[in-house]
């Protein structure tokens, strides 16, 4: 579904990579590092949106991302760490906004998701809290119904019940059998045994772990799966 | 290109620029009956309220690119399924639609200024001349802007006024300098026969080009923008 060979980027302050690694479909994948780690960077290299490109390769169902284009983002659907949107547009206009652009745009699943998620339809996107604004970007991604979900930090700044209810939809778009994938990144550590099998531990622009959640709980060392990742990732020190 | 996303991009620009359409054409009719009221209206004056009409509608495209670039709008459209051509094509498009009522709004106010005896403007045929001619120049010189303000970042606008006030004051002083040699010359050409037709066609290669000039512009703008550099917030 998604294959990474050598890829990263090299900006005057900031270097990526090489990351090389696949990405199969009803994989559900945690991106977990510090702040300056390349979590967002990496997100965006895959749906197409870094302006100066990336080095090596970014492949999705096979195709190099930079040849595809724009198009990229109907396979690969994004939830970006700031809400996008025109902060005079109410969240009904928005979203009718955003249909026109996804020939297969599911308004029944839209509906269902903004009734679970209580989000008014009539406020405007200005006037929306982070957490409000989190909430209505994963609609407005799961709306398209792309196969792989990037969700960079869709659980930050929302409180914990609907945290939780954030969580159970991310594990619900992406059953296991389902073909669907998910990427997100996180810096709640209990999210990433809640929602994924699978865990990247990326450091300074390096790839530092490929594991699982499994291997991580089974590491007697640690407490728990947060603990453990938390231990690797300061191991570097 | 698909037709539905151009649409609907055009929509979006002719919906973000209905509230200062409506108040500055509220506004120019109050201004408009006020005058007549007080007994204070002079052609003058009612063409200049109805130019300012037209222009008015006329600069909703381009200040809405710069709204966009600070309030994370482009970074909004730029992360849409869709081709950078789309993009540019629809500002293009909406600068045309605002540009025809602008035009008609421009022969009103040549008229109300002139009179038919400088326009022409008691034949339709004048009329449709100079409705023409100020809606495909408005919307060169807008579109010129829409490519510019999509091309350049917010912070080098400033820089921009300052070369395009030294290149007018500059070409200001040359030609002044220049016309006793070029004048007789040129009143020669003015002469000639084929010279009506050969300025139009030369002003609409002019005009092509430009437009072309300005398509690039907006197309590589939207490729080439970074998000988060201009942006503010909201």
């Amino acid at each position: 579904m998604i294959e990474l060979d050598g890829f990263g980027v090299d900006f005057s302050a900031f270097s990526l990579g090489p990351l090389s690694l696949t990405i199969r479909g009803g994989e559900r994948v945690a991106l977990v590092g510090p702040n300056g780690a390349g979590k967002s960077t990496t997100l965006k290299g895959i749906c197409g949106l870094l302006p100066d490109g990336y080095l090596g390769h970014a492949l999705v169902d096979g195709r190099e991302v930079a040849d595809v284009g724009p198009e990229v983002r109907r396979t690969v659907g994004l939830l970006p760490e700031r809400m996008l949107g025109f902060g005079w547009m109410t969240v009904a206009e928005h979203l009718a906004f955003l249909s026109s652009f996804f020939p297969d745009w599911d308004g029944a699943r839209v509906a269902e998701l903004l009734r679970r998620l209580e989000l008014p339809t009539d406020v405007k996107l200005a006037n929306l809290s982070k957490g409000m604004q989190v909430k209505l970007s994963f609609v407005a991604v799961e709306g398209s119904r792309p196969p792989v979900l990037m969700l960079d930090e869709p659980t930050s700044g929302i409180d914990p019940l609907m945290r939780k209810e954030v969580v159970d939809l991310i594990r619900e778009a992406v059953p296991e059998d389902s073909g669907r994938a998910v990427v997100f990144s996180t810096h709640i550590l209990e999210d990433v045994e809640a929602v994924a099998e699978r865990v990247l531990l990326l450091r300074a622009g390096r790839l530092i772990a490929d594991t699982s959640v499994a291997a991580l709980r089974a590491d007697g060392e640690h407490g728990s799966v947060s603990e453990a990742i938390y231990s690797r990732l300061t191991a570097h020190d | 290109m698909t037709e539905r996303p151009l649409r609907k991009l055009v929509e979006l620009e002719m919906r973000r620029a209905r509230p200062i359409l409506t108040q500055t054409m509220l506004l120019g009719a109050v201004v408009l009956a006020l005058l007549w009221a007080l007994g204070w209206s002079t052609p003058g004056r009612a063409s200049f309220v109805l130019g300012v009409i037209a222009v008015s509608g006329l600069w909703a495209v381009p200040t809405s690119i710069m709204r966009d670039k600070l309030d994370g709008g482009m970074e909004f459209l730029t992360a849409l399924p869709i081709e950078r051509t789309t993009l540019a094509a629809a500002r293009l498009l909406a600068v045309l639609l605002f540009a025809v009522p602008a035009g008609a709004v421009g022969v009103l106010a040549i008229h109300v200024m002139y009179g038919s005896q400088f326009t022409g403007l008691g034949s339709v045929h004048a009329a449709l001349v100079w409705f023409g001619a100020l809606t495909l120049g408005s919307t060169v010189i807008t579109a010129l802007v829409v490519g510019v303000s999509c091309r350049l970042e917010v912070r080098h606008f400033s820089r921009l006024a300052l070369i395009a006030f030294l290149a007018f004051v500059s070409l200001g002083e040359l030609s002044d300098h220049l016309a006793p040699q070029w004048k007789p010359a040129a009143l020669a050409l003015a002469a000639r026969p084929w010279f009506p037709q050969a300025l139009v066609a030369g002003l609409l290669c002019a005009a092509a080009l430009l437009l072309w000039l300005s398509f690039h512009l907006a197309r590589t703008g939207f490729e080439r923008y970074k998000p988060g550099r201009d942006r503010i917030t909201w």
